[in-house]
């Protein structure tokens, strides 16, 4: 299954961290480091797998923790209408 | 609190994270109040816009507002708008609405921009229209209006406050909040980027002017930790500007180029630009005028507002003089 950042959904890297804006309106959040990476990989259409791979080995988790997070992750960015 | 923090980080590290885009200066209204001076100049071209865009993006800007003259004049506005989306740019553009009929928001709304800003100065046609100067704008900003808030586009209703409509800042917000409009008054009018103040003739001021600061005494806020920070902006550290002919400026109210883009990489520009090196290097000690000023903290003076009405972005601006006096006699309670 592959998942995708809505196509209103702003952000940009500064400073080695994400910050975001909410589709359709002007409010900000920031990511986290692991929520930065996800997002990253996630603007350039990777594969779910490839994410829990990249999470897995950047954070030196199992692949089943990093498939937890990146759940979690994405249950969040849909929620916030940034992902779908 | 995380605008500040983006604000302060992307400041410390020269970040444009936010930024102004102007596509044009053409523009079918003629408002009296309007500060464009329009120059004999190629605009950008559509490709040249996209390369802007990408170096932007690169630079690490967010907050990106397209702006003119009109930029629904330019035939390829949906393409740009378009382009910057997809670039995850959040994207805000300033408009008279004039041009914005059911089809044209529908596009809108299916490229996705964050905010659509408009400029209506009554909820009299008369007075609208005479501040635009063209006979049935009004009717047109309101059939804009009527259809953002039916696309579900998110509005902002922007209104300078002058001699023929300050009366009126009850109704115009009442109509936005009914409508779920965001409005912002602003009671400053500058002068036209080339000095030349014939458009300030319906700026309010004297009591008129008390009168409507006094109403946003709650909302004044002083940074002691960072006085600077009150009377010197963000312009050329975190804030960017380039005008339709490619020009790289610290903010659209100061017309100092630090760079064409079609002849310098925007990160050549931005990053080494000696204009914009002395820019960020401004002090509150540089402000020989306002330093030792008794109502410093009262004042949000803008260097561009005060290099239009002094010639020097050292000197004092008369009308910031004017609002600190005010904000001191009614706002330190």
């Amino acid at each position: 299954m592959g998942y995708k950042i809505e196509k209103g959904a702003a952000g940009r890297e500064i400073n080695g961290k994400y910050y975001i804006v909410l589709p359709k309106e002007m409010k900000l959040i920031k990511l986290n480091n692991s929520g930065s990476l996800i997002f990253d990989l996630l603007c350039k259409n990777t594969k779910e797998t490839a994410i829990v791979k990249a999470l897995s080995e950047k954070y030196e988790i199992t692949a089943k923790e990093a498939a937890k997070d990146l759940a979690a992750f994405i249950k969040e960015l849909k929620k916030a209408k940034i992902a779908r | 609190m995380i605008e500040k923090e983006l604000a302060e980080i992307s400041e410390e590290n020269l970040i444009p994270a936010w930024g102004m885009l102007e596509l044009t200066h053409r523009c079918n209204t003629k408002c009296s109040h309007c500060y464009v001076v329009r120059q004999k100049k190629t605009e950008l071209s559509t490709r040249e816009v996209k390369d802007v865009l990408d170096q932007l993006a690169e630079a690490g800007n967010l907050f990106l507002a397209f702006t003119g003259g009109e930029p629904f004049l330019r035939k390829d506005i949906y393409e740009i708008l378009e382009y910057a989306v997809k670039k995850r740019f959040a994207v805000t553009v300033l408009t008279n609405a004039t041009l914005l009929d059911t089809a044209a928001v529908k596009k809108l709304k299916k490229i996705g921009i964050h905010e659509l800003s408009t400029s209506l100065y009554s909820l009299k046609a008369e007075v609208h229209d005479g501040v635009t100067r063209v006979r049935g704008s009004f009717l047109k900003v309101m059939r804009a209006l009527k259809e953002l808030k039916k696309a579900g586009i998110s509005v902002k209703v922007k209104c300078p406050l002058l001699t023929v409509n300050y009366s009126e800042k009850k109704a115009l917000t009442d109509f936005a909040k009914s409508n779920g409009f965001k409005i912002l008054f602003d009671p400053t009018i500058a002068p036209k980027n080339d000095g030349n103040v014939e458009n300030t003739g319906q700026k309010i001021e004297g009591e008129i002017l008390a009168g409507v600061i006094k109403q946003h005494c709650a909302g004044w806020q002083y940074s002691t930790k960072f006085p600077e920070r009150n009377v010197i902006c963000s312009a050329g550290k975190n804030f960017i500007a380039i005008n339709p002919y490619g020009d790289v400026l610290p903010c659209l109210q100061i017309p100092h180029t630090a760079g064409n883009i079609r002849e310098k990489s925007l990160k050549e520009i931005w990053l080494n630009s000696p204009m914009l090196n002395k820019m960020r290097g401004m002090k509150l000690s540089d402000l020989k005028e306002c330093v030792n000023c008794e109502n410093i903290r009262y004042c949000n003076r803008c260097p561009g507002l005060a290099l239009l009405e002094s010639g020097s972005l050292y000197k004092k601006s008369g009308s910031a003089c004017e609002m600190a006096a005010i904000r001191s006699g009614h706002c330190n309670g």
